[in-house]
């Protein structure tokens, strides 16, 4: 049965964004936040740092599925991954990497207007992130900013976050906030412009981001520069990703994989 | 301290905090002849060496900007192009922000906004500083640093010192004619109209001339093509007829004195867009005796008034690749003067992108020695009082001119190269800016 309705899919087409409200049950999300502060004290007492301290600087982490249970039961949620392979218009999907992206009350910057696949060693399109609010998002605390039907226009470059802008001109007015609730999902295409302000609010802005390709996409390492997943290819450019540290989701996945999603769900 | 880019930011922080501190020394330094220190005198004593080399972690960057010597260097060096002083407690809280990210990034990937902590750092000491620095001398001061080992010269330079070493111009020798061809060729390709004087007296003396490229004033150069006898040549290492490079340098006879630096000018000139207007005096006797020069040199050069006189080459000390700089002003009865305050700048200027190679400056109020030369030195005879002289090139102590196994380090090269970039710049905002 499909995950998603024809009216779903035509405006992910068109805009290239879609809203999936309650994709997790609050209690999830509840799970998910102790999952970050836990694994965020842990993080800072590795590098001998204070946890106020090192969250005021460091609000981006990658792969977190690989070290704490709760994440990676996201990771592998079964409607995600349906919704994404439904998205994309394939059969199966596979993990490119997730990412915590959080925004410390009164804290955080903007993150200038750009694209994902551009900075991606990914040759294909054909890729959607699920970004999933651990907790409502307005706005003022740092909602997602879309320019609708962007994704329909051509490849681009990196934009360099430190020393380029894109500026829209006229089209300015046409980018839409999509403030959404805890436990809710944005799905958005690679090629989607996207933006975020500052958290301007007391509380948090914490979000989790899975990034699902279809699953014959291939490596390119010439598409991108520096990338933190580059590191954890072992198959030559060309190839599909290598299923050890990009596995696939869908039909048909290995006793092995769902061992190992049933382990980390526990 | 030029750019900052998003995913290459830690490295490119770290060079520019430290070329900054560099170049803020330099632009600060005094220009009395002797020894000065080099600017990683302003970092503890332990951390001088990977100072020196730009390869200091952080933490230990923090901890030199957080020195009295360097705190006043920076800001000695900001008032020289026009900038407030820095806010040094910011810089120390910058750091903070820097080191947490750094460590969150080699430890587990964690990463703040997209190198946000590199450029609130990067902003506070190199973007201003670095843009008014480039403004003033060009971009060559602030770029990233050069490891010695890993520079040469460019293909073309190689190219036009082979060619110069393979014309016999020692004083028996038959190649002085096709040397002035093969020069007057290059040159003209390079934009100079070569006039040759005093054929009918001697080794012609070439006077080339080439119109400004988009910036004012005029520098004289000074060289000749000429060589001393190749000696026994069985007590070469290398031949000495044909260009050999090996171990880093470069070995012939005549590659110091002077084809070497020559052939780096040349070089040089086929890659700097913007220059003065360029006089370039070569002659073909300072070997034995520069009898044209001397007779047509002071007519040539009485009616010349350019911003700069730039002699034959430099030198650098052999032992640490400390460079000499030669710079003073002309007085009467042969007396080295002071440099005035203008040239006093390009030798701070001079100073601080020698760094960049890792090497210290030392300013030292003379003209170059060319006491063995039969009959003195043309040019510098000829200089008229009140002219700004300077001697920089590619030479090293080690070169043995007119020596057994004459040779050049080849590290010098794009340095040199540099210096002229910016020896330019500096001549065209002396001078009042574009022609």
């Amino acid at each position: 049965m499909p995950e998603i309705t024809p009216e779903q899919r035509a405006r992910f087409e068109e805009q290239g964004h879609l809203v999936v409200g309650s994709l997790v049950p609050p209690e999830q999300v509840v799970l998910l936040r102790r999952a970050f502060e836990e694994q965020a004290a842990a993080w800072a007492a590795e590098i001998d740092t204070p946890l106020e301290d090192y969250l005021a600087v460091v609000s981006q982490w990658t792969n977190v599925w690989e070290l704490n249970a709760a994440f990676r039961a996201q990771l592998f949620h079964q409607r995600a991954a349906a919704v994404a392979a439904e998205l994309i218009g394939c059969e199966k999907v596979r993990v490119f990497h997730d990412h915590l992206i959080v925004k410390p009350p009164h804290g955080g910057a903007t993150i200038p207007w750009h694209r994902d696949l551009p900075n991606w060693p990914v040759a294909e399109p054909r890729a959607v992130s699920c970004w999933l609010a651990l907790d409502d998002v307005t706005p003022e605390s740092g909602a997602m900013r879309f320019m609708p039907g962007g994704h329909k226009e051509p490849m681009t470059r990196s934009i360099d976050f430190l020393n380029e802008a894109k500026e829209w001109g006229a089209r300015d007015g046409e980018a839409v906030p999509v403030p959404v609730k805890a436990g809710s999902a944005i799905f958005h295409h690679c090629l989607s412009w996207h933006t975020s302000p500052p958290n301007t609010t007391p509380g948090w802005r914490r979000a989790y981001i899975t990034i699902y390709l279809d699953a014959t996409c291939t490596f390119d390492p010439a598409r991108a520069g520096w990338h933190p997943v580059t590191g954890r290819v072992t198959v030559p450019p060309g190839v599909v990703f290598n299923e050890d540290a990009f596995p696939t989701l869908g039909p048909g996945l290995s006793p092995a994989l769902l061992a190992r999603v049933a382990g980390g769900a526990a | 301290m030029n750019r900052i880019q998003m995913y290459a930011s830690s490295a490119h922080l770290k060079h520019g905090l430290h070329r900054a501190l560099a170049v803020a020394h330099a632009l600060a330094s005094g220009v009395e002849p002797g020894e000065t220190p080099a600017w990683w005198s302003l970092l503890d004593p332990e951390e001088r060496e990977r100072g020196r080399l730009h390869t200091l972690p952080l933490d230990a960057l923090a901890g030199g900007f957080r020195r009295q010597e360097a705190r006043a260097a920076l800001d000695a060096g900001r008032a020289v192009v026009g900038l407030p002083s820095l806010d040094h407690d910011a810089v120390q809280a910058a750091f903070k922000v820097a080191i947490i990210s750094s460590k969150a990034h080699r430890a587990h990937l964690g990463r703040d906004v997209y190198g946000s902590s590199n450029k609130g750092l990067w902003d506070l000491v190199c973007g201003e500083f670095g843009r008014a620095v480039s403004d003033r001398y060009g971009p060559s001061l602030g770029d990233d640093p050069v490891a010695p080992s890993e520079c040469a010269p460019s293909d073309e330079a190689l190219d036009a010192l082979r060619a110069l070493t393979a014309f016999d111009t020692s004083p028996s020798g038959d190649g002085h004619d096709a040397c002035v061809a093969w020069l007057t060729s290059r040159l003209g390709a390079l934009g100079f109209a070569v006039e040759a004087l005093g054929r009918d007296r001697g080794r012609p003396l070439l006077v080339a001339r080439r119109a400004a490229r988009g910036l004012g004033g005029q520098v004289v150069l000074y060289g000749h093509y000429d060589v001393t006898p190749y000696g026994r040549e069985q007590g070469w290492n290398h031949p000495p007829r044909e260009l050999t490079v090996a171990d880093g340098r470069l070995f012939a006879r005549g590659v110091a004195d002077n084809k070497g630096p020559l052939a780096c000018r040349i070089a040089a000139l086929g890659m700097i867009e913007r220059s003065p207007a360029l006089t370039w005096i070569l002659q073909g006797e300072e070997e034995t005796g520069s009898a044209v020069a001397h007779a047509l040199l002071p007519g040539v050069m009485s009616e010349l008034r350019p911003t700069l006189w730039l002699d034959e080459t430099g030198y650098h000390d052999h032992e640490d690749g400390t460079l000499r700089l030669l710079g003073r002003t002309i007085g009467g009865d042969d007396v080295s003067l002071p440099p005035d305050l203008e040239l006093s700048d390009l030798l701070r200027a001079l100073r601080g992108l020698a760094s960049r190679w890792g090497v210290a400056a030392r300013h030292e109020r003379r003209g170059l020695n060319k006491s063995v030369v039969e009959g003195g030195c043309p040019f510098n005879r000829a200089l008229p009082v009140g002219a700004r002289y300077l001697a920089i090139g590619v030479n090293d102590s080690g070169a043995r001119i007119h020596g057994l196994n004459e040779s050049l380090p080849g590290w010098t090269f794009p340095l040199h190269t540099a210096e002229l970039d910016v020896v330019f710049r500096w001549v065209g905002r002396v001078a009042g800016g574009a022609a």
